[in-house]
C-alpha cells in the first residue's frame, strides 16, 4: 500500500492509505480526529470542509493524492491557545443545536473572514450557502460571522504593546 | 405532590443506603474516545440520586436521562437541578444518563415531553440533595437545620457566622436519608430558571471535541456497512462476496437480518467493499411501492372516510354554496434526514454487550441488544452519546441491530454506519398525510349558518391521554 505524507494543523505524518481514499475517512478513521463530519459523501451538504491552503474545501470528494505538499487544516487546528474568533463568536451567540454541521459551518466561515473580515451579508451567502444545518440554524450563524468578524476587529484595535528595551 | 412509583424506587430502594451505589460508571463530561470507561476512582465524588453527584473539589455532576439533540434539553433540565440544589452554574456539568430502566424508568424522548414529563420531579431530586447537604453542615455544627440556608454552593448558619462548601460536605450528606418531599424554592427566588444561560454541549461543539455516536472509536474495532434490500421485504436469494474480499482492508463478508454486511478495517473500505459486492433478492410484494402508488392508495381511501363528526346537512350546504373552496393538503413520506446518518457501536463479549449509540430511545436500544444476544438487560450496557439530529428517526433500533448482530458475529467491537444513501431509502419515515377539504362560503364570503366542511380524511381527535405523573 503507498504511503503519503500529509501536513495537518502543522504536523507533517506519514499515513499507508490508498491514493483515492478521500481525506475525510483518512482523518476520521486513520488519523483519529473525529471532528470532521460525514454528512453526504457527495460534497452536498459540507459538514466534511476543512482548509486546503486556507481554502475551505469539502474533505469527502478530496482524495488524498491531492492534498500532498499543502496545509491541511481541521476543526482540531483552528484554535491556538485560545478559541478562534468563530469559536467565540459561536459560543457567545449560542449557534449550535445538535451541533452535527457547526464544525463545517465554522470552517467555512473562518475561511470567509480570513480573506473578507468585514464580510455583508451577500458575502455570507455565497461562500455558506453549500453548508446545510438541518436544525436550520442558519440565522444564529450569520449572527456569529458578524460577531466573529468584531471580535477580529476589537483584537486589532487593541493599542499594540511597547517593545522592551 | 406525592411521591410516583418511580421517584421511589430511586429514592428509597436504591436510595438510603443505595445512594452510594448511585452510579458506578465513568461520569465525565465527554465521553473516553479509547479504552474501558472509567470507574469513579476518586472517592471525593458522591451522588445523591440517580442525577446529582457533587464532588469534593465543588464540581457538580449531573446526569440527564433525556436526549440532547439540539432541542437544549441537557441544559433545560440540568437547570432545573442546579436552581434546587443552589449551586453556580459555571460549576455544573451534564451529560447522558446511561440506559438504567430501575433508575430512570422507560428512557425516551420525543413528543416534546421532557421538560413537561421532568421538571417538576427534578426540581425535586435538586431539592433533596440540598437539604441532605444542610442536614450534613448543621449535624457538624450542632445547630438546628432550619436556621440553615444556602447560597450557591455553600451551607450557611448566620447566627454563628458559619459556613461551608458543598464539597466538604459530600461525605457525610450523601449518607443521610432521602427527604421525601424536600422544600422548592418559590419563583421569585430563582437565580436561573426564567434566563438562559449557557448551554452546556456547546464548548465542545464548537470544538469539534462533541463525541457523536459515528465518533466512537474502539480498540480493535471494525468498520461495517450493510448492502440493503432495493424495496422492503426483499430478502438475500444469493450473493458473491469474492470481489468485495479483494478489496484492500477488507475483512469479512456475512450476513446479517437486515442485508449483507461488508466489515473493514475503516469506512472507506468497507464502503468500496460493498460497492464490489454481487447480491442477488428476492422480491417481496411490496417491489411496485412508492410514492405514486401510496399516493393512489390514499386518494382511492378518500370517498371510503368514516365520519368522525357530522353536524347540520352539509351535502344541502355544499350543493347551495354560492362560493365552494375546494383544496387538498399533502404530504408524501419524508426521511427526517438527521445530518449525522445513523449509526451504531457494539461490542458482544461473555461478560454482555456494550453499545454506544446516538439515541432517542436508551431502554429500547437495551432491550433490542438483549434480545439479539439472548441475554437479560442487565448485561446491556448503553452509552448514550451526543445526537446529530434525532426527529424522531433515533427513537427507532434498526440501526442498533445491524451493530449488535455484526459485533457477534466478528468477536470485535463494530461500529455499523448507514451511508446518507441507506439513512434516506431506510424507511421509518415521517408520516405520509392527504386530506381534502370542501367549504361553502355565502354571497357575502361569510361560512353558512349550517355547517360547512366536509373532511373526509380526518381522524377523531384522541381524548387527551392523563399525564404521565411524577
Amino acid at each position: 500500500m503507498p504511503s503519503f505524507t500529509l501536513n495537518i494543523n502543522g504536523k507533517s505524518q506519514k499515513f499507508d492509505v490508498p491514493g483515492d481514499m478521500p481525506l475525510l475517512w483518512v482523518l476520521r478513521d486513520v488519523v483519529g480526529l473525529t471532528g470532521t463530519k460525514y454528512g453526504c459523501g457527495i460534497a452536498q451538504c459540507r459538514a466534511c470542509t476543512v482548509h486546503i491552503d486556507g481554502v475551505a474545501l469539502p474533505s469527502c470528494q478530496l482524495p488524498v493524492s491531492e492534498v500532498l505538499g499543502k496545509e491541511i487544516h481541521t476543526i482540531e487546528g483552528l484554535a491556538s491557545e485560545t478559541l478562534h474568533p468563530v469559536q467565540q463568536a459561536w459560543i457567545e451567540e449560542q449557534v449550535p443545536q445538535c451541533g452535527y454541521c457547526q464544525s463545517g459551518q465554522i470552517m467555512s466561515a473562518s475561511a470567509l473572514l480570513a480573506t473578507n473580515p468585514q464580510p455583508k451579508d451577500e458575502d455570507i451567502d455565497a461562500a455558506m450557502w453549500g453548508n446545510i444545518c438541518r436544525c436550520g440554524t442558519y440565522n444564529r450563524i450569520r449572527r456569529g460571522v458578524h460577531r466573529a468578524a468584531q471580535i477580529m476587529r476589537d483584537k486589532k484595535n487593541q493599542p499594540t504593546k511597547p517593545d522592551k528595551k | 405532590m406525592a411521591l410516583h412509583r418511580r421517584d421511589f424506587l430511586v429514592l428509597s430502594g436504591a436510595g438510603g443506603v443505595g445512594l452510594l451505589l448511585g452510579c458506578r460508571l465513568g461520569c465525565n463530561k465527554t465521553p473516553e474516545k479509547l479504552g474501558a470507561p472509567p470507574e469513579i476512582s476518586d472517592d471525593s465524588q458522591k451522588w445523591f440520586n440517580a442525577w446529582v453527584a457533587i464532588g469534593a473539589d465543588d464540581r457538580v455532576y449531573l446526569r440527564i436521562h433525556e436526549a440532547e439533540m439540539g432541542q437544549g434539553i441537557l441544559t433545560g433540565l440540568a437547570m432545573a437541578l442546579a436552581e434546587e440544589l443552589d449551586v453556580e452554574w459555571s460549576s455544573v456539568q451534564a451529560e447522558h444518563a446511561p440506559a438504567d430502566s430501575a433508575r430512570y424508568g422507560r428512557q425516551s424522548t420525543g413528543g416534546s415531553t421532557s421538560t413537561r414529563d421532568n421538571h417538576a420531579m427534578l426540581r425535586k431530586m435538586g431539592a433533596a440533595a440540598r437539604h441532605m447537604l444542610v442536614q450534613a453542615a448543621a449535624q457538624a455544627w450542632g445547630v438546628p437545620a432550619v436556621e440553615c440556608t444556602t447560597t450557591p454552593g455553600q451551607v450557611r448558619h448566620a447566627a454563628s457566622a458559619r459556613q461551608t462548601r458543598y464539597g466538604a460536605l459530600v461525605n457525610e450528606a450523601a449518607k443521610l436519608p432521602v427527604p421525601e418531599a424536600p422544600k422548592l424554592k418559590a419563583a421569585a427566588d430563582f437565580q436561573l430558571l426564567g434566563s438562559s444561560p449557557p448551554r452546556l454541549d456547546i464548548p465542545t461543539k464548537v470544538t469539534g471535541e462533541t463525541q457523536y455516536g459515528i465518533d466512537v472509536r474502539r480498540p480493535n474495532m471494525l468498520f461495517g456497512v450493510v448492502a440493503r434490500a432495493p424495496h422492503f421485504g426483499a430478502t438475500v436469494k444469493s450473493f458473491d462476496d469474492a470481489p468485495a474480499r479483494q478489496v484492500l482492508g477488507v475483512q469479512d463478508v456475512l450476513q446479517i437480518p437486515s442485508g449483507v454486511l461488508v466489515l473493514a478495517d475503516h469506512t472507506w473500505a468497507a464502503l468500496r467493499g460493498r460497492e464490489a459486492l454481487k447480491v442477488q433478492w428476492n422480491a417481496s410484494e411490496h417491489a411496485e411501492l412508492n410514492d405514486q402508488s401510496i399516493r393512489e392508495q390514499l386518494v382511492r381511501a378518500i370517498p371510503k372516510g368514516r365520519a368522525a363528526r357530522d353536524d347540520g346537512d352539509v351535502k344541502t350546504v355544499l350543493h347551495k354554496a354560492q362560493q365552494r373552496i375546494e383544496a387538498v393538503y399533502e404530504v408524501p413520506y419524508l426521511a427526517h434526514a438527521c445530518l449525522e446518518p445513523v449509526n451504531c457501536t457494539a461490542e458482544v463479549t461473555t461478560d454482555g454487550c456494550e453499545v454506544w449509540v446516538g439515541t432517542q430511545s436508551p431502554t429500547a436500544t437495551q432491550q433490542t441488544a438483549a434480545e439479539i444476544c439472548g441475554i437479560p438487560t442487565e448485561r446491556v450496557k448503553v452509552h448514550s452519546m451526543m445526537l446529530g439530529g434525532g426527529f424522531g428517526r433515533r427513537s427507532h433500533t434498526d440501526f442498533v441491530s445491524d451493530a449488535v448482530f455484526a459485533a457477534k458475529a466478528a468477536r470485535r467491537p463494530v461500529q455499523v454506519l448507514w451511508t446518507r444513501e441507506d439513512d434516506t431509502r431506510g424507511g421509518h419515515y415521517r408520516p405520509v398525510g392527504y386530506n381534502t377539504l370542501s367549504g361553502a362560503l355565502d354571497a357575502e364570503g361569510w361560512f353558512p349558518r349550517l355547517g360547512a366542511f366536509v373532511l373526509p380524511n380526518r381522524h377523531p381527535r384522541p381524548k387527551r391521554q392523563a399525564a404521565r405523573g411524577h
